[in-house]
């Protein structure tokens, strides 16, 4: 974890700034920020999904290096060979410290932390699920009390309506399926990486499988993923939508209902998993940066 | 050659309402074509046939023709989007026989420009016909062609109003204008060239001509003695000296070649 006031990608096309865009999801995105990936000089997307509840301080803190270690390729002497020139997309929000200092601590700043690494493009669409402000004292756009990371070279915020202020967390899924399926059919590579996660990151991994890209999975990440590669791996599906059933019994629902509800999501799970090329899943241990970096050249994010 | 490349050749064709996005045309950008825009206009049916000439030298200049007896190209070429009218004009008493036009200037960079995507901005300006010799989009009865989609191109955009109505001819550039905000916000290079034409092209080059006042993405090339709109501006000086993004060139090929060059149209 790290503390900055400013990231500013290696690659910028655009000295004005951090584009960004407020739409609802039955609007495209917009022509010059989808342009923004064709600036990639590598023709390849990967959409960084999750969290990274529940981890110790030692995961936590591994994180960011992990993913700035993984996304280059270097030689014996440890200098970098290949570095990601892709399109790094995530949900693009930032915390602040006590300081007021940003910090990148989420998986939401992979993608402006490699952009500032490395030559890549940077793009986010994050969910409206809370009001949007300007902060007077220091500049920033934020939603309710997570900042926009502005590190990045464009950023789309989903909402329901100007008048809605909470949108559901999910909002933004089918803008960022649709424009990683478009790239997709003009021949970019497309992955996502799962970490983490509740059943939102749940929707994400099969969501992905159901279009064909490719899932890097992070074991050990807990949560959604590692009951993803319980499932893939073992078909043990105990995990799946554990968390989801928790929280309905702790609600008071009857058992029956809610055991419904999770057979019900399961089975969609399971049906999705039975067509997947097994190919096209790697389970990567977390923090562990050379079984990533092999993960990412298998799936054409890295040319080794 | 495989059995189906009849269809897998064949541009794809999206239907766009007012009002509507298109999603999926706009995706033609994502293909791995260097990003340069080139927008081509200028004028159809009304074009006199002594302009006819012109547009083959057109298509020689950006395509590094014309072509040495083995077929082998040795001049610079155009490459990335070409966005043009998208049309052939065909005679309604022989399909067989194709009337010149601008549109006939782009679709052979389909072939000749291996680093090329040419795009087609339809407009419906009549009701859709299917037949045996394209898909009409135009058929007026004082007219002695009807205009059908050009076969030759990677995609299609056929722009309507709504289903029922039809389209103004303005549509085309108009849209055109919108597609290339994008490409200008994210610093890809443009040029519009214009070869006689009547007043919609001089409406499209009177918008790219102001825009590029303040903004050195929008620039025009302008094809001297091809007559019509071209020729109007391209012999006024007054024009040409308050718009220094307005380039001029002449009705030869050399000439446009070096142009084309000089503006970073072929490579």
């Amino acid at each position: 974890m790290t503390s900055t006031n400013a990231t500013t990608p290696k690659f910028d096309n655009d000295a004005r700034g951090c584009l960004i865009t407020v739409m609802t999801p039955k609007e495209p995105l917009p022509a010059a920020f989808k342009l923004k990936a064709a600036n990639a000089a590598h023709r390849a997307i990967v959409r960084v999904t999750g969290g990274c509840k529940g981890f110790t301080k030692e995961a936590q803190e591994g994180m960011i290096p992990f993913f700035v270690d993984s996304f280059a390729v270097r030689d014996a002497a440890g200098n970098i060979t290949q570095e990601f020139q892709g399109v790094a997309f995530s949900g693009g929000t930032i915390n602040r410290d006590k300081a007021e200092a940003l910090v990148t601590d989420m998986v939401t700043t992979v993608p402006a932390v490699l952009a500032h690494h490395y030559a890549c493009v940077a793009l986010s669409s994050t969910p409206r699920t809370d009001d949007i402000f300007a902060a007077r004292h220091r500049s920033g756009l934020s939603i309710g009390n997570q900042d926009i990371d502005l590190g990045q070279h464009a950023a789309a915020i989903v909402q329901v309506s100007a008048a809605l202020a909470a949108s559901a967390w999910d909002l933004d899924l089918p803008v960022y399926f649709d424009f990683m399926e478009d790239l997709q059919g003009q021949g970019f590579k497309t992955a996502i990486i799962a970490m983490n996660g509740g059943d939102i990151t749940r929707d994400e991994i099969y969501g992905a499988i159901k279009r064909g890209f490719p899932v890097i999975a992070i074991e050990g990440s807990l949560r959604e993923t590692d009951a993803f590669i319980k499932a893939a791996r073992d078909g043990d599906w105990s995990a799946t939508a554990a968390e989801f059933k928790a929280k309905q019994l702790g609600k008071g629902l009857p058992a029956a209902d809610v055991d419904a509800k999770v057979d019900a999501i399961v089975n969609g799970c399971k049906a999705i998993l039975a067509n997947v090329d097994p190919e096209k899943v790697s389970i990567v241990p977390l923090n562990d940066s050379a079984a990533m970096r092999a993960a990412l050249i298998k799936h054409g994010m890295l040319v080794a | 050659m495989n059995k189906r490349n009849w269809l897998n050749t064949a541009p794809t064709l999206f239907v766009q309402s007012e009002g509507q996005s298109c999603e999926k045309f706009f995706a033609n950008f994502f293909s791995q074509t260097r990003h340069f825009v080139l927008r081509g206009t200028g004028g159809c049916g009304n074009m006199k046939p002594e302009f006819y000439p012109g547009i083959q030298r057109l298509q020689d200049a950006l395509s590094g023709g014309p072509a040495d007896s083995s077929g082998t190209t040795t001049h610079p070429k155009f490459a990335g989007f070409c966005l043009f009218g998208g049309t052939r004009m065909i005679l309604k008493d022989d399909p067989s026989q194709v009337v010149q036009g601008i549109t006939e200037a782009f679709p052979a960079l389909k072939e000749r420009c291996p680093d090329s995507r040419v795009l087609g901005i339809v407009v419906k300006a009549g009701h859709l016909q299917t037949t045996a010799h394209g898909i009409v989009v135009s058929n007026s009865d004082d007219d002695p062609y009807a205009t059908i989609i050009h076969p030759e191109q990677h995609s299609v955009l056929l722009l309507q109003p709504n289903v029922d109505h039809k389209a103004d001819w303005d549509a085309e550039w108009q849209r055109c204008l919108e597609i290339c905000e994008a490409h200008q916000a994210n610093n890809w290079d443009a040029l519009l060239t214009v070869y006689n034409g009547g007043g919609v092209s001089e409406r499209e080059l009177l918008a790219w001509a102001e825009l590029g006042l303040t903004n050195p993405f929008y620039r025009v090339l302008l094809i001297r003695d091809s007559g019509g709109t071209a020729d109007k501006y391209a012999n006024n000086e007054a024009f040409l000296a308050a718009h220094p993004n307005v380039h001029v060139a002449q009705n030869d090929a050399e000439s446009m070649r070096a142009k084309l060059l000089e503006l970073g149209a072929i490579v």
